[in-house]
């Protein structure tokens, strides 16, 4: 049994506080094509949990796109960690259409995956076009405060509001929390004082 | 639909990040330097870069005895601290 293998399993089995450490390269690098099969089948029952998906391709990609692409044809949508698993299928197949999906069902994300979702998206989706298009949506009609936050920050870096100075930073905050602002006059304004109005 | 239990601990997680004021030190593991795991990345991290009150934040990493062997101090709003951090886990 090699070093990496038991750290993995310690991970793999342990509970609470610990468990949500997750995985790094330690309980990977090393591991023997035995162990890897084994981690493999480990990993598909934390199939959706977070910092899974990816691990799971480092260790054979074209078993994982099988694994999450039979996991979404096989369960009632939407289901917790939805929003991993298409964004996964899209980074490693670069098809939009899990993008479609994903901004198809994103109001139906449980609220308490919301913001993770948006964050997800900012990193990984190539098009800024298209993330304009889906944060812009999000301020205008995302009830989650916390979602709602990471949409107006990521679409105020996407367009260029600097955040450096402390002056800077006083305006990209205001303008910030125009677009988190229920008001829709005062979102507006929000677009308004970053041209996008 | 209650929460995956790894969403649950990273939402307590998340909380004392959003009460968070100042200047932030961390510690992580010499595996997780400087990136860390995905409670980290994916609630703590996100939380203190939206917050207006949380200035620098620095990463202490430390052997397995607990000793700092090395530290990171990054602009907590920077683009600097966006590519270090990374993106959430997938």
């Amino acid at each position: 049994m090699t070093p990496a293998f038991s750290k993995f399993m310690e991970q793999f089995r342990s509970t609470g506080s610990d468990k949500a450490q997750g995985y790094d390269e330690s309980h990977f690098v090393g591991l023997s094509e035995e162990e890897k099969i084994i981690v493999f089948s480990c990993l598909e029952r934390e199939l959706t949990a977070p910092g899974v998906i990816g691990w799971l391709f480092l260790l054979d990609e074209n078993k994982a796109q099988s694994a999450l692409q039979d996991y979404l044809n096989s369960n009632h949508k939407p289901f917790s960690g939805l929003h991993r698993i298409l964004i996964g299928l899209y980074v490693y197949s670069k098809d939009e259409r899990f993008l479609d999906d994903f901004e198809y069902y994103f109001s139906q994300f449980y609220e308490w995956e919301r913001d993770e979702a948006v964050q997800l998206y900012a990193s990984y989706v190539q098009s800024e076009q298209r993330k304009s298009k889906f944060f812009k949506k999000v301020i205008l009609d995302e009830k989650d405060p916390d979602a709602l936050s990471s949409a107006a920050d990521f679409y105020l870096r996407l367009v260029g509001v600097p955040v450096g100075a402390p002056d800077e930073r006083a305006h990209f905050f205001r303008v910030r929390k125009l677009l988190e602002s229920r008001d829709m006059n005062e979102k507006r304004e929000g677009f308004r004082l970053v041209g996008a109005l | 639909m209650p929460p995956h239990g790894w969403d649950l601990w990273g939402g307590i997680s998340k909380k004392y990040a959003d009460g968070a004021k100042g200047n932030i030190e961390t510690i992580q593991t010499a595996a997780k330097f400087p990136a860390g795991g995905p409670t980290w990345k994916d609630k703590e991290w996100p939380s203190l870069r939206k917050n207006p009150e949380v200035g620098n934040i620095t990463i202490h990493k430390i052997d397995e005895l607990g000793n700092i062997v090395e530290s990171l101090t990054v602009d907590s709003k920077s683009s600097a601290a966006l590519t270090i951090f990374g993106a959430p886990s997938l």
